[in-house]
């Protein structure tokens, strides 16, 4: 009687423990996979944009630069009498440098080029001075000895997750400065970014299209990201990625 | 030799090359000598025609505009890059300048500009178009600021944020990491992170050299 009982508990016990097993590993599958489609729209998002790019400076810009060249030689076919031609001549000129210069920052926003050409702490830089020169914003960058090193994926997503968070702060926060630091210590990539605007209520914005992007990017390089904002306290955030990350095979 | 100025077209889309070559042949002193659509065909034509001025795109495949006028400037010294580009970054517009154009000219322009620039850069004056001179101005400003800061010796109190100076000041008034998380709202591994960054950027490695960094530069109060 004893050894059946002892039989029945230890069963039970057993099937316990299978069923636990299981449940934790269809949930590390569900977290893996969850994880590998963070990864694949993340990168398929990057792809599309680096296309767009590619396919704008290429046909578009080419095509309109060359209409600019052919347009501009027709001022001399323009006979100084004609008063209502030159006009209409010069109003497409602007219209053409208009369009010219618009798809010129647009460019500019869709391509990384400038990370992989001249290093993330250049290309930070010179993204800050481009977006302050129009925005009258002071800005600081620190890093300290940021090794080329670092992971293409990473570097592009940091690029990436600056740009929103720059974009964020010149749209909503009434900013004087952004200050920026990057740093590489205990394999781990350090961003903390901080701008001086009038913060806001992190618990009201946390489904915002902008910080949602950014902590996808942070999450699917397993990294950590801590928001810490509030209303008439400026933002800083603080991003720290491992970087002996193995799965570097997509960008 | 006719007094014709020899000129050799690089960019990688013949599209643009054709404009090029229709708005400069109604320019009499103008011969266009040759056209590259990459920076490897353009260095072999640069090697045998030897031209005057070579108009370069930056953005191309393979060798891009920057290494191209590189090594154009050490097979012909004395040839004249002039940079036509839609590149208007001031890394770029920097390293061309560096790899030695002597002109700069975004792609809105016309054959007017262009014969412009080329008298300029005859008289070894660099031409750069008007928004360029301007991205120049400021970059070399706002960049040489920032060297400037980096070869500094000793470290400012404005190298370091706001935040972080409040943590300094929390750090010298004897409180822990726990306690300065309570206080600011954050999370203690971000508090040890701050304080770690801190001390990298200010080339310290204890707390005691941070208390005495925050009384010298007189980081007394918190606002």
């Amino acid at each position: 009687m004893e050894i059946i009982k002892q039989w029945i508990w230890q069963i039970i016990l057993s099937v316990v423990l299978i069923i636990f097993i299981l449940v934790r590993y269809r949930l590390f599958l569900l977290h893996k996979r969850q994880k590998h489609q963070l990864y694949i729209i993340v990168s398929t998002q990057e792809q599309e944009r680096q296309r767009l790019a590619k396919d704008l400076h290429d046909d578009l810009g080419t095509s309109l630069s060359t209409l600019r060249l052919y347009i501009a030689a027709m001022s001399d076919l323009i006979s100084t009498q004609n008063e209502d031609l030159k006009q209409i001549h010069g109003n497409a000129l602007q219209i053409l440098d208009t369009s010219i210069r618009n798809m010129r920052e647009h460019l500019f926003q869709l391509n990384p080029k400038i990370v992989e050409e001249h290093g993330l702490p250049s290309a930070i830089n010179n993204y800050m001075f481009k977006m302050s020169r129009f925005n009258k914003l002071k800005f600081n960058l620190h890093d300290s000895h940021f090794p080329e090193y670092v992971s293409p994926e990473i570097k592009i997503n940091i690029y990436r997750i600056m740009q929103e968070l720059v974009n964020n702060t010149i749209k909503y926060a009434e900013a004087k400065s952004i200050s920026i630091q990057l740093m590489y210590r205990d394999k781990q990539v350090i961003f903390i970014y901080e701008d001086d605007g009038k913060g806001f209520d992190n618990e009201k914005i946390k489904g915002g299209y902008g910080l949602k992007n950014i902590s996808t990017r942070v999450e699917m390089l397993g990294g950590t990201i801590c928001l810490d904002t509030k209303p008439g306290y400026g933002n800083n955030v603080m991003i720290e990625i491992p970087s002996s990350n193995k799965k570097n095979h997509v960008r | 030799m006719s007094d014709k100025k020899r000129v050799l077209i690089v960019d990688d889309h013949q599209m643009f090359l054709d404009g090029l070559k229709l708005v400069l042949k109604k320019h009499k002193n103008v011969e266009i000598v040759g056209e590259a659509l990459n920076g490897a065909r353009a260095l072999e034509m640069v090697k045998y025609l030897k031209p005057e001025y070579v108009i370069i795109d930056i953005n191309m495949p393979g060798i891009n505009g920057i290494e191209t006028t590189e090594a154009i400037k050490k097979l012909l010294p004395e040839c004249k890059v002039i940079a036509l580009t839609m590149v208007d970054d001031f890394v770029s517009v920097n390293q061309m300048l560096k790899a030695g154009a002597n002109a700069f000219i975004l792609k809105n322009t016309g054959a007017d500009e262009l014969l412009k620039a080329m008298a300029m850069v005859d008289k070894d004056e660099l031409y750069l178009s008007a928004d360029i001179s301007e991205i120049i101005m400021k970059g070399i400003y706002s960049f040489g600021q920032l060297k400037a800061n980096k070869l500094k010796r000793e470290p400012e109190p404005e190298l370091l944020t706001p935040r972080e100076k409040e943590i300094v000041v929390l750090v010298a008034q004897g409180l822990t990491n726990i306690e300065i998380a309570d206080k600011l709202f954050l999370s203690p591994a971000t508090v040890k992170t701050h304080r770690k960054n801190i001390l990298s950027k200010l080339n310290m490695n204890n707390t005691a050299s941070l208390v005495r960094y925050a009384m010298e530069n007189d980081l007394g109060t918190v606002n």
